[in-house]
């Protein structure tokens, strides 16, 4: 918990916003608490009736979940639950792969994109594979560089 | 060592059958409808080839009947299920949590009754899981990211002080670090001793001790063990009922095969009712577990 501070409205619109421009979403943050670790740049969210609570003499380990990770150039690196938030609504920066590729995807695989909406080069996309989301990539030069954390990848 | 015939004597009629079966061989599942409805996980695995089973007594709960490693899919992977032992989705149940509570799952690692409790508040009220060792909350705060909790708070401290906190609970969960022989496994029977059982039986009274000081006066404690052992549930069930003014309760889950607490052990009778505990009988498919479901009077 340390290094951690909990975001008032204005520092939550504000990660709204490197939301909106990155993904096209209105993902709103306003119902949520949200943490945001200064030296990490990590950000955390969780349920705002914890607030209500007096903590002082827990030994407070975590709150709530991992959401993403802000980036230079007011960018955004989702992690699999933030994309699954995100990207319900999501209109910039989404690219869907197939049901072939889901498999090496999901085994730390870089794959290639079957079909992308707005997507930047060197920039994070939401990853999309029917009605799953899957977590968020890099584009670099039309291909997905995996991105998933060793503990959400399973291998073959 | 224990005997068997100390086994004989706890079993009663189903002695034979559990002896001859490998226990919880058969692996369970249970939808985390934080992330998905039942209905399409349901789909998603059958698609696949996967061949399932719901639980009779819980519509979330699935019986896998085909080989398969759960532990390695994709929807595990995206937190769509949870793979947990059917017998380990009954605390919870008992527990019923509603939304807008405060709850405490004193002894949570690795999640999977936390994750479970948090899906039947709909992510609302709070939830706090702890546990005291490191490397244990390393896998409960994985679970609850993976399984998306909103409203969990882990703490690391010892179950037997957190009343100290001054913190009080609509609802806590014990579910009490045991000798695990619900397993049947001859490698945790060999190692289970009388000696180890009261080492135990005394840490998991501190621990009811403890929890029953945070509870709020309309509050449920729920106390459970994966022991087939009176020495860790019955006898601490009699513990909480004279020294903890905890009230033991009818505990009813519709379609739930159960065997009541035991009435006597060694000989001598239980003054309590410690009957309206609920014993889980090991089986291939089931873990043996012992579930108990106390208010404060």
């Amino acid at each position: 918990m340390q290094n951690e501070q909990i975001l008032n409205r204005k520092m939550t619109e504000e990660i709204e916003k490197i939301i909106d421009k990155n993904y096209g979403s209105e993902f709103s943050l306003r119902d949520y608490g949200v943490i945001l670790n200064n030296i990490e740049k990590k950000v955390k969210i969780f349920s705002k009736e914890i607030l209500d609570l007096n903590l002082s003499k827990l030994k407070v380990n975590s709150i709530g979940i991992y959401f993403g990770k802000l980036k230079a150039n007011d960018k955004i690196h989702l992690t699999i639950e933030g994309s699954q938030l995100v990207g319900r609504d999501a209109k910039k920066n989404v690219s869907t792969i197939s049901e072939e590729n889901a498999f090496p995807f999901m085994s730390g695989k870089d794959v290639f994109p079957e079909s992308c909406i707005e997507c930047e080069d060197h920039n994070f996309v939401i990853i999309k594979c029917g009605d799953d989301i899957m977590g968020t990539g890099l584009m670099q030069e039309g291909k997905i560089k995996n991105l998933l954390p060793k503990s959400r990848k399973f291998y073959i | 060592m224990l005997s068997l015939e100390r086994y004989k004597k706890i079993l009663g009629k189903n002695f034979d059958s559990v002896s001859k079966c490998f226990v919880a061989s058969q692996k369970s599942i249970r939808t985390n409808t934080i992330k998905v409805p039942t209905e399409v996980l349901e789909k998603k695995l059958e698609n696949k080839g996967w061949k399932i089973e719901k639980l009779p007594f819980y519509v979330n709960g699935f019986f896998l009947t085909s080989n398969d490693n759960p532990s390695k899919s994709i929807e595990h992977s995206l937190g769509y299920y949870f793979v947990q032992n059917a017998s380990s989705m009954i605390p919870p149940l008992v527990l019923d949590p509603q939304k807008g509570e405060i709850i405490l799952d004193i002894a949570a690692s690795p999640g999977a009754k936390t994750t479970q409790i948090a899906m039947m508040m709909e992510n609302r009220g709070v939830i706090i899981a702890n546990d005291v060792r490191y490397e244990r909350l390393k896998a409960l705060r994985g679970n609850i990211q993976r399984c998306g909790v909103l409203n969990a708070v882990v703490t690391k401290m010892w179950g037997e002080t957190y009343h100290n906190s001054g913190m009080k609970f609509d609802k806590i969960l014990v579910d009490a670090p045991c000798s695990a022989t619900g397993l049947f496994s001859p490698r945790i029977l060999k190692t289970t001793s009388e000696r180890s059982l009261k080492i135990l039986g005394n840490i998991q009274k501190r621990i009811l001790y403890s929890a029953s000081k945070m509870l709020n006066e309309d509050g449920t404690l729920v106390y459970s063990t994966c022991s087939l052992e009176p020495e860790e549930n019955e006898e601490n069930i009699e513990f909480a009922e004279k020294k903890l003014n905890l009230n033991p309760e009818e505990i009813k889950i519709k379609g739930l095969d159960f065997e009541h607490g035991l009435n006597e052990w060694n000989n001598s009778k239980f003054k309590t009712e410690t009957s309206l505990s609920v014993r889980i009988v090991p089986t291939e498919k089931m873990e043996g577990f012992f579930i108990c479901k106390m208010s404060k009077y």
